[in-house]
């Protein structure tokens, strides 16, 4: 019989390497530096990047708020486009993972917008990985597999598009509160991996005002949150509602070639 | 000139202070410029946002004087908080502590209970607690947790303003310029 301590030390991933036993263990170098030297990705939005200090930070989880319509899901396609571009030209050179919970994604605006960015379409449209979540449940076991997808497929930004509505199905409390438990995890997980999260929630009432989704159970998961508010036929406000930008704001138009300065 | 904490109706000592509110209510500019007043005599800071370790290296680094932990571990946490001596211990959030801990439903209000209490006993040995914590028509767990503060106060930020009421144990209110955040430096 094996000891306890021997077999406490085979199930290290790092011995089991050097035994031949296992695959190496990965880390992403960009991970444990973050905080020192944020790599970021453009959003193709300069008053955007301007908000988020530069564009989307690798290793954060960021968070688009908005109503219906406010352009949430509009800047999440772009996103999964402009990771795509050579870290040169403002990218990261690598793959997107898009998680959708509304049934909202649309593969002929990522068409549009890889057109518009230089990109070859059917190459922008192979490069994005996607899943469609219909339970809570589902969202959580896809974001558990989405690290190791990361890691193996070369995949630099998740898109969860969008988070609190599944979790809020949830009809007992204990299981809402575990659900929303379960997703933040998989999200924190993801992010100390080393990849960018983009995460979109809904809006409530609250009183006479709107408010994000999710009440205390999202409250300040993310690191970066960013409220997004239609202006008009196409031109959308961003406000920072974090405390590292707060009140700092810009504007976007939504055209046919995607999310573009105002 | 007035400290932040006397403005804010809080003693210079032996405090449990609750700031709560909505997103975008600038509820840690507060807290961080209470930060601000305490860092020289030992701020221990529970970052289970990380936003305040961005905020620090954004602001070049780390800063004198403040210790930031990440655990999730409320026995951690306690213990960390019974074993030092701190000018300042600051719980960053209560409600992720509530929802980001690994435990059954029941199990979680015992978890925060038994954090703030720690929080209570810094208080009453003299030294200062600050929780952030969520606000909607409420401050999330208030019939639970609320015992646990000394002082709670409610922050709004509207227009480059931000706007400080004072719940209990005495009403009023502070209005702060946002500028006075953005001169400082830690």
């Amino acid at each position: 019989m094996i000891p306890l301590l021997v077999r406490k030390l085979f199930e290290r991933p790092l011995l089991q390497w050097i035994l031949g036993l296992g695959e190496p263990p990965v880390k992403r170098p960009e991970a444990r530096h973050v905080y020192l030297r944020p790599l970021r990705f453009s959003t193709g939005v300069r008053g955007l990047d301007g908000l988020l200090g530069g564009g989307v930070e690798v290793g954060s989880i960021t968070e688009l708020i908005g109503e219906f319509g406010a352009g949430k899901t509009q800047v999440c396609h772009q996103l999964a486009v402009m990771v795509q571009l050579p870290r040169g030209s403002g990218g990261l050179g690598a793959r997107a993972l898009y998680v959708d919970t509304e049934g909202t994604f649309r593969p002929e605006r990522i068409v549009q917008i890889a057109r518009h960015r230089g990109l070859d379409p059917e190459q922008a449209l192979e490069n994005i990985v996607y899943a469609r979540a219909y339970n809570s449940d589902h969202l959580a076991a896809l974001l558990r597999s989405a690290s190791e997808e990361a890691l193996r497929r070369n995949i630099g930004l998740v898109v969860v598009d969008e988070v609190s509505g599944l979790p809020r199905r949830e009809e007992k409390r204990s299981e809402r509160v575990r659900a929303f438990h379960s997703v933040v995890a998989g999200l924190r997980a993801l992010a100390a991996l080393g990849v960018a999260v983009v995460a979109s929630r809904q809006v409530v009432f609250a009183g006479d005002e709107l408010a994000p989704a999710g009440g205390a159970a999202l409250d300040s998961y993310a690191h970066r949150s960013l409220f997004l508010k239609k202006r008009g036929e196409s031109l959308v406000t961003v406000e920072v509602i974090d405390e590292l930008g707060l009140g700092r704001s810009s504007s976007f138009y939504i055209t046919e070639e995607g999310v573009v300065d105002a | 000139m007035h400290s932040l904490a006397s403005r804010a109706g809080v003693p210079p000592r032996g405090f449990s202070l609750e700031v709560s509110g909505r997103p975008g209510s600038g509820r840690r500019l507060f807290v961080w410029g209470l930060l601000e007043e305490f860092a020289g005599e030992g701020v221990l800071y529970f970052d289970l946002v990380g936003r305040f370790t961005r905020y620090l290296y954004s602001a070049g680094g780390e800063a004198e004087g403040v210790s930031v932990v990440y655990t999730l571990s409320p026995e951690e946490m306690v213990s960390l908080m019974r074993g030092g001596e701190y000018g300042l211990v600051v719980l960053d959030s209560v409600p992720r502590l509530f929802f980001d801990t690994e435990t059954g439903y029941k199990a979680r209000w015992g978890a925060v209970a038994q954090v703030l209490y720690a929080g209570l006993r810094v208080a009453l040995r003299g030294g200062r607690f600050v929780a952030v914590n969520y606000r909607s028509r409420r401050s999330f767990g208030e019939t639970v947790f609320s015992p646990y503060f000394t002082h709670r106060v409610a922050t709004e930020f509207k227009e480059g303003t931000l706007r400080v009421a004072k719940l209990y144990p005495v009403g009023g209110e502070i209005v702060l310029d946002y500028t006075w955040r953005r001169r400082s430096e830690l």
